[in-house]
């Protein structure tokens, strides 16, 4: 009896399902998005669709685009690499989109532009930052924000600059440590700090990779205390990054600073979890609210009503992930697309080549230009660069490159845990 | 134990070779891959856990040594995924003999954890060895279209592929079910002691079981590498592949020749509506829905759907002496 | 001075494995039942412990008081409508129907309370002791005590009482012990309780410590299998014996091998004990390789 409902059931579920929904007007502009909303990645997930959301809102507010089209987003949960292929096959082949925006993850954005590429439409990528995405010669990949070697080896930029200066060790003197999650994220921006971190000459006494999945870091803890650094280089993508500096606190690991480089170390959620622990951790982080000065008048109001808008729905500022969904999302949704005139991808290329945007113009304070398809890190936004960023108070505040800084950095050397409450 | 009519078996074989002609609509072909993916798969699964009564829940360590197997051979040495599938079949055969001699005769739960361990110290290895595996950026396989590397542009063409692995899956076990080796393995499955005692080669029964299972495993998992180009260690050896092989078997049918492609024809087709569905809106559900199904089938309904489809058209349709 | 510490935290993670496991080698040792959903109850406790401190204020070591009528309500109906069945029923149903179990639980908790990682925030759970000049945390400590309590009091009870001794009679040879009259129903479903009540206390006291979200149940109800091997089915002693070496194992050869490969070296402890002795430290020889449902 039982054992008839289930299949009953179960064929019910699917027959409804195979029935299918949705109601699209002719006029729409249907443009898929694929962000792991659900699984391990989805508070960075969200995040990206969120920021990439209001994009779409504010665009469709003012008018939308060729001539009062309103956008229309039609959306993919991608929570694994699985998932984004056949989510990429489903909006690919099913709901017939032509241009696809992703995807906060930096495995999400190989495989699902791995499935566009064979179909030759459109992936926009916002974030995902592994040196490798656009190094596979793809010619209808674009991404608009930094590799790892630009939030990796900003981090060792800045220990070896700034940190070395405020703290009075000269950078061949500076002990470093280097820290990475050993997944497609952390490995490469782990690598890259540690490459960048021994090219400007620093003392590097570690170089050491864990599981993001581990339940207790104590022993790599322990064995970076064991090793005494100044300065500790961390890259964690998730959970991993309240866990790591959360132990750091309960055996007493002392450093005098910390760089972080976005990713679990970046999110609200690490703010809200450690307290005041986490502050004074810096990040090398993406753009985030930055000095209204350095931006145009038309990117200051973006950012202005970003924030905004952000607030009102998510209850905190935005961090650098969203920052990087809306800012990138805007230069599609007012660049590109108005003078591709419409989603044909050989139009949507040559549009995005042609663009040509001072630094300051995105809402983030990036510039626009990319890199020819046939050069390394072709679909590359070159105009785009990591700040370096900090928590103060529990909010990620822009305290370099100078022009940029909306903040000054505090709490250099890093207080010890016995002396913080 | 009866063995599946011949009859319904053309039928099921010429069902599927018809199925990839049906559509041209990508996103259907790319299900019906999946499908005989998948269903190559557990059909593999089940010479180990349906003939032979071993559960394993590290399926996905054969599955990962075929993909990785054939993908570093392919980007470092420019083999033919072809010929490199033989070579992970292979190693992942040797895996299965020695791993098994060491652990078979471990029973129930006890065989299941130490697959379980063993998968994940598989993983583990594959993203520490980055200089061999590329760690955990995984391997990117070259995207040109070409049969010497098994790289299709069409689907309907990697779906042809794909039966063709499934067939090949489906032939291994209905020669094993038809066999005398048949008749042993389900001795040892229904009474171990019993067969020993009769002189049932328990051991090298089960080690032969195994290393079919492996083999056929790691094809797939070539075959799979060869179709999303690019592998990584938490997705290939992960637990949540070697979980669904063993669901799709059981609610298909345990032991049985076509339950595991029921099983596959089911599980894929659903997961994908259910994540259009719900996927956006709540996660996780249908990992619930399928953990309550496994529960209740294995409880209630452990033969599966082909015994519940037996019975019903034994009750149906008129007598016939048993095959 | 480093090595110091290095074993402190090798005891004070045992602890929290042995804790982990004192319920799963009990459900073993009695009803021969392999709970692959072990890491998911695990994890539930450490939800109700969050929940009660996030809406209530409660601390853990209240909450692990005022929460167990819940887990032992919880694991009441785990029994009744699953584990009940798979009792003498073969090896794929004992196996899969707590896979099952335990793929609902996680999904089910991923469903209610996101993935999103949650700690616990109170003076409690940073509250740290200074010995030398080394530090412990209070949590762990806690749960290190409570770990060697509990496997004290279960001993204590299995062996010196008249119920303890009635468990080990059915644990040992059900058929006689139910032609001894003893409702081995009964014992089975109170063995199954108690098994899930420690295993929920144990998620209770670990909640301070560690992030909690839905996949967490994975990482350690995988090393309660190691550990639960390792010490022996049926053993508290062993279980607790075997989470300090484990813990220690863990910690020193993350320190030496480095953090990636920790977890290699303890599964592949896993598989050395299965293949060289079976039995563990304390076990019953021939308990592993005894076939489920045939009465030996």
């Amino acid at each position: 009896m039982v054992k008839r409902v289930v299949v009953g059931l179960v064929v019910g579920v699917a027959v409804v399902l195979a029935a299918g929904v949705g109601v699209v007007v002719a006029e729409d502009v249907r443009i898929g998005t694929i962000f792991p909303v659900t699984g391990n990645m989805a508070f960075g997930g969200n995040e990206g669709f969120m920021g990439t959301e209001i994009a779409r809102e504010i665009v469709n507010e003012r008018g939308g685009i060729w001539g009062g089209k309103k956008i229309v987003f039609v959306q993919a949960d991608a929570p694994d690499q699985t998932a984004a292929t056949n989510e990429m096959n489903r909006l690919i082949s099913r709901e017939n989109v032509k241009l696809v925006i992703g995807s906060f993850s930096s495995a999400i954005a190989f495989t699902a532009s791995q499935v566009a590429e064979r179909s030759k439409i459109i992936f926009w990528e916002n974030h995902g930052v592994a040196d490798t995405i656009a190094r596979r010669g793809f010619r209808y990949l674009f991404k608009t924000n930094v590799n790892a070697t630009g939030t990796g080896g900003g981090s060792a930029v800045f220990a070896a600059g700034y940190l070395a200066k405020a703290l009075t060790i000269a950078p061949k003197d500076l002990k470093v440590a280097v820290a990475w999650e050993d997944g497609t994220y952390g490995a490469s921006v782990g690598k890259a700090a540690f490459e960048k971190a021994k090219e400007l000459g620093l003392n590097v006494v570690a170089n050491e990779g864990y599981s993001a999945k581990s339940a207790d870091l104590s022993p790599l803890i322990l064995k970076l205390k064991g090793l005494g650094p100044d300065v500790l280089l961390v890259a964690g993508i998730g959970q991993d990054a309240v866990l790591f500096w959360s132990q750091a606190r309960k055996l007493d690991f002392n450093v005098k600073a910390v760089v972080a480089t976005s990713g679990g170390w970046g999110v609200p959620d690490f703010a809200k979890n450690l307290g005041d622990g986490a502050n004074g951790v810096f990040s090398s982080d993406f753009p985030t609210e930055v000095n209204p000065e350095a931006l145009t008048p038309h990117a200051r109001e973006l950012a202005r009503e970003f924030v905004k808008r952000f607030q009102a729905k998510k209850g905190t500022r935005p961090t650098g992930n969203a920052w990087l969904a809306f800012a990138g999302t805007m230069v599609l949704f007012e660049e590109v697309l108005p003078k591709a005139g419409s989603l044909d991808p050989d139009k949507v290329r040559d549009a995005a080549f042609s663009l040509d945007l001072p630094n300051g113009s995105m809402a983030n304070g990036c510039g626009v230009k990319f890199i020819p398809h046939d050069q390394l890190d072709g679909g590359k936004n070159e105009r785009a660069f990591a700040i370096v960023g900090q928590w103060q108070d529990g909010v990620m505040k822009v305290v370099g490159p100078d022009q940029l800084a909306a903040a000054k950095p505090i709490l250099v050397p890093l207080p010890k845990w016995s002396d913080r409450k | 134990m009866t063995s599946t009519r011949p009859a319904v078996l053309l039928v099921v074989v010429l069902g599927l070779i018809v199925l990839p002609l049906t559509t041209s609509n990508d996103y259907y072909l790319d299900i019906i891959v999946q499908i005989f993916l998948w269903g190559a798969a557990a059909t593999a699964w089940n010479l180990l856990g349906g003939y032979a009564g071993q559960f394993s829940l590290g399926h996905a360590a054969f599955f990962g040594i075929g993909a990785y197997t054939s993908s570093l051979l392919l980007t470092g040495a420019r083999v033919s995924p072809w010929l490199g599938m033989l070579a992970g079949a292979g190693l992942a055969a040797l895996f299965a003999l020695v791993i098994g001699y060491l652990s078979i005769r471990l029973r129930g739960p006890f065989f299941t954890l130490s697959t379980i361990a063993l998968t994940e110290v598989l993983q583990i290895l594959a993203i520490h060895w980055r200089g061999l595996t590329g760690g955990s950026e995984g391997v990117s396989l070259p995207n040109a279209a070409s049969v010497w590397t098994m790289t299709f542009d069409g689907r309907r063409t990697y779906a042809f592929v794909g039966l063709g692995f499934l067939l090949l899956a489906l032939l291994v076990s209905w020669l094993i079910e038809r066999s005398r080796w048949g008749y042993y393995l389900v001795a040892i499955r229904e009474e171990e002691d019993a067969a020993r005692s009769i002189g049932v080669p328990v051991l090298g029964m089960k080690l032969v079981a195994a290393a079919a299972s492996a083999c056929l495993t790691a094809v797939v998992g070539t075959f799979y590498a060869q179709y999303v180009l690019w592998i990584e260690p938490a997705h290939t050896f992960s637990i949540d592949i070697s979980i669904q092989l063993a669901l799709m078997v059981i609610i298909g049918g345990l032991g049985t020749l076509l339950g595991p492609l029921i099983g596959a024809a089911l599980i894929v087709p659903l997961n994908m509506f259910l994540r259009a569905w719900l996927g956006a809106a709540v996660s996780g559900l249908y990992l619930v829905i399928y953990g309550l199904v496994l529960v209740l089938v294995v409880l209630y309904a452990r033969a599966g759907i082909v015994a519940e489809l037996g019975r019903w058209t034994r009750r149906r349709l008129p007598r016939e002496s048993a095959a | 001075m480093i090595f110091v510490e290095l074993v402190l935290a090798g005891l004070m993670l045992g602890g929290v494995y042995a804790l982990i496991s004192i319920g799963l080698t009990l459900i073993f040792g009695v009803l021969r039942v392999v709970n692959f959903a072990h890491g998911e109850m695990l994890m539930l406790g450490m939800f109700a412990a969050y929940w009660a401190s996030a809406l209530g204020g409660l601390p853990p070591y209240v909450t692990a008081v005022v929460a167990l009528p819940l887990f032992a309500v919880f694991g009441w109906l785990v029994y009744r409508l699953v584990v009940r069945r798979t009792l003498g029923m073969g090896d794929v149903v004992q196996i899969f129907a707590t896979v099952g179990v335990g793929v609902v639980l996680q999904n089910l908790a991923l469903v209610l309370w996101t993935g999103d990682f949650r700690t616990i925030r109170s003076g409690y759970a940073d509250a740290v002791l200074r010995v030398g000049g080394v530090q412990v945390s209070v949590p762990l400590l806690v749960a290190f005590a409570v770990a060697i309590g509990v496997s004290g009091l279960l001993f204590l009870f299995l062996n010196r009482t008249l119920e303890g001794r009635a468990v080990r009679a059915v644990a040992q040879d059900p058929i006689s012990a139910l032609a001894l009259a003893i409702d081995t129903d009964r014992v089975y479903m109170r063995t199954f309780v108690l098994g899930v009540c420690c295993v929920g206390l144990a998620g209770v006291l670990l909640a301070p410590s560690y992030p909690i979200f839905p996949a967490i149940g994975l990482s350690f109800g995988l090393v309660s299998y190691v550990v639960v091997v390792l010490g022996g089915l049926g053993s508290m002693a062993g279980a607790l014996l075997g989470g300090f070496i484990i813990g220690l194992i863990e910690v020193l050869s993350g320190y030496f091998l480095g953090s990636a490969l920790k977890q290699a070296i303890y599964f592949l402890i896993f598989v050395l004990v299965l293949l060289v002795r079976p039995q563990g430290l304390f076990g019953q020889r021939g308990a592993e390789t005894m076939g489920f449902g045939k009465i030996a």
